[in-house]
């Protein structure tokens, strides 16, 4: 009985020696695949850093008037499309250029009720106008870039940085946000 | 006298000793695998974030730590070390395998840019032999001249090999070079150093980190740096012809496939932008008609009778660039058949240059 007791006792202690031993390598192991996580979402913020840079610096999507740049010209916005994107970017890259209109202050206190009135539905409409998506057919009435078959998609990382945009016809600039969306997998 | 209970803890002991060493064992070797590819793969990495940095920045930069891996080849766009570890570079560039010095380059033609980052070896001293043929003294200055300004130069006869600055060098060619009849340089060519042996005899074999170049026919023979694996070509050995000093200039620090994938990008680049440029002069023309919108400040001497309503450079912006680049078929040529086809591609992109800065310049973009 107390020989098969010790033998017992010595099974359980070559056992939780070598789980030990198992867990001590899980662990080493464990840390370098979360330092590779870690790492992998480092690579993927600097990727989309980096095409949002080459973006932002392409001589063919900038306006030739701004000579340093980062003044995106809307007709180029306008006419460019998913699988130039592709080309010059990579697959799974999400693009949108979206602008704002200039609204009116509605809290002034020197406002009628039927001027505030008047004003918010008017903030009402140019927040409609802002939604209008650009294509030949509607520019330069129109104040968001989306690209068909560059769609939004599950696992992207976002990046959105403020961006001047040169509406062409007018030859205002208007203040807008571009913000561009990368699949992890891509790197 | 052993009893039973001691020899089973002899035994057990034994067994479990062995498992635990054969379990260390493989563990250790995987482990090994994985971190020399690990490391292999950092300093890849580390190497492609300085390209961006120096892309996006434009700022010259710095890479040394290819020194920690024991080879490397660029086969672009990807960079293979020795453990077959490839990384595929995000940036275009033209990458040396030493460590480099980077810089970013670029070609402007008004409306549309094509940039690289050029990554040549530090320290790097080019060797000049000589040897015979017309226009070789013509042919080295005009390689030093586009070399950039750190690079050292060289020359070598049989055992005797000289080196100057630039300035020193150049003044050599023009006054000493004639002087001395060369042989060819036995000197042993380490890394870092490119030997060149000018000549017209075409059956010269060029040993590792040495190339050569006969002046009368444009031609050249190379040996490909690298191990033979990641090399994968049959032979060192490779031969083919350069233009002018610019090539030869990638060629002696890059290699040739970096200066075909620098044109074939180029052609690549220059072809999505022009067909967003085109569209977008049409939208931009077609929409200023309809509103009435006039913008330019004077007419621009390409386009009277647009004047009035120019930015618009009309549909036929980048019409004879596209011809150029487009075969039969209507499908985009190779650079190298472009090239050899005509020249009628660069000539419609200088002139599509032009027209756009005289646009520039009378207010209408």
């Amino acid at each position: 009985m107390k020989g098969q007791v010790e033998i017992m006792e010595y099974m359980v202690f070559v056992l939780l020696t070598m789980f030990i031993i198992a867990f001590v390598l899980f662990m080493i192991f464990g840390f370098q695949f979360l330092s590779l996580g870690g790492e992998q979402a480092g690579e993927i913020e600097s990727r989309s850093l980096f095409i949002l840079q080459s973006l932002l610096s392409s001589k063919t999507l900038n306006s030739p008037q701004y000579q340093k740049g980062s003044v995106l010209d809307d007709a180029v916005l306008t006419v460019m499309t998913c699988d130039d994107i592709v080309d010059m970017f990579g697959e799974r890259v999400y693009v949108e250029v979206r602008t704002f209109l200039e609204k009116p202050d509605c809290d002034d206190p020197g406002l009628s009720s039927l001027e505030r009135s008047r004003c918010e539905s008017r903030i009402g409409k140019l927040i409609s106008m802002e939604n209008i998506q650009c294509t030949s057919e509607k520019y330069p009435e129109c104040f968001v870039w989306r690209y068909q078959g560059c769609e939004k998609q599950d696992e992207m990382v976002f990046r959105s940085v403020p961006v001047n945009v040169l509406r062409k016809m007018n030859s205002t600039v208007a203040m807008g946000v571009i913000t561009i969306g990368i699949r992890g997998s891509e790197t | 006298m052993l009893s039973a209970f001691q020899i089973f803890k002899m035994l057990m002991g034994v067994v479990v000793f062995i498992f635990v060493i054969i379990f260390f064992f493989r563990v250790s070797n995987m482990y090994v695998g994985v971190e020399e590819r690990a490391d292999d793969f950092e300093i890849l990495r580390g190497f492609d974030r300085s390209v961006r940095q120096t892309f996006t920045s434009g700022n010259p930069g710095t890479f040394v730590n290819f020194r920690f891996l024991d080879s490397l080849y660029y086969d672009p766009p990807r960079l293979k070390s020795r453990n077959q570890k490839t990384l595929t570079v995000t940036t275009f560039l033209i990458a040396s395998t030493f460590e480099s010095n980077l810089i970013k380059e670029c070609e402007e033609y008004e409306w549309f840019s094509f940039c690289w980052v050029y990554a040549y070896p530090q320290n790097f001293t080019l060797i000049f032999t000589p040897l015979d043929g017309d226009g070789r003294k013509d042919l080295i200055k005009d390689i030093v001249e586009v070399m950039p300004g750190d690079i050292r130069f060289a020359h070598c006869n049989d055992t005797d090999l000289l080196r100057g600055d630039r300035n020193a060098f150049l003044a050599f060619v023009d006054n000493g070079m004639d002087d001395i009849t060369y042989t060819p340089c036995t000197v042993s060519i380490p890394d870092g150093y490119r030997l060149v042996t000018i000549t017209t005899d075409e059956s010269i074999e060029p040993r590792r980190n040495e190339i050569v170049l006969n002046p009368q026919t444009g031609a050249y023979i190379e040996y490909l740096s690298g191990l033979p694996e990641l090399v994968n070509a049959p032979s060192p050995i490779r031969t083919g012809s350069y233009e002018d000093a610019r090539d030869v200039y990638f060629l002696l620090t890059t290699g040739k496939s970096a200066l075909d994938y620098k044109n074939e990008m180029f052609l690549n680049d220059l072809t999505i932008a022009a067909k967003i440029m085109e569209e977008r002069m049409k939208l931009v023309k077609r929409k200023m008609l309809d509103l009435n919108v006039q913008q330019c400040v004077e007419c621009p001497t390409p386009f009277p009778k647009e004047c009035g309503y120019t930015n618009a450079l009309g549909d036929e912006f980048t019409s004879d660039l596209y011809d150029a680049m487009a075969g039969p078929s209507g499908s985009l040529r190779q650079l190298n058949d472009v090239i050899s086809a005509n020249d009628d591609y660069l000539t419609a992109l200088a002139r599509t240059a032009a027209d756009y800065k005289e646009l520039i310049a009378g207010g209408c973009e």
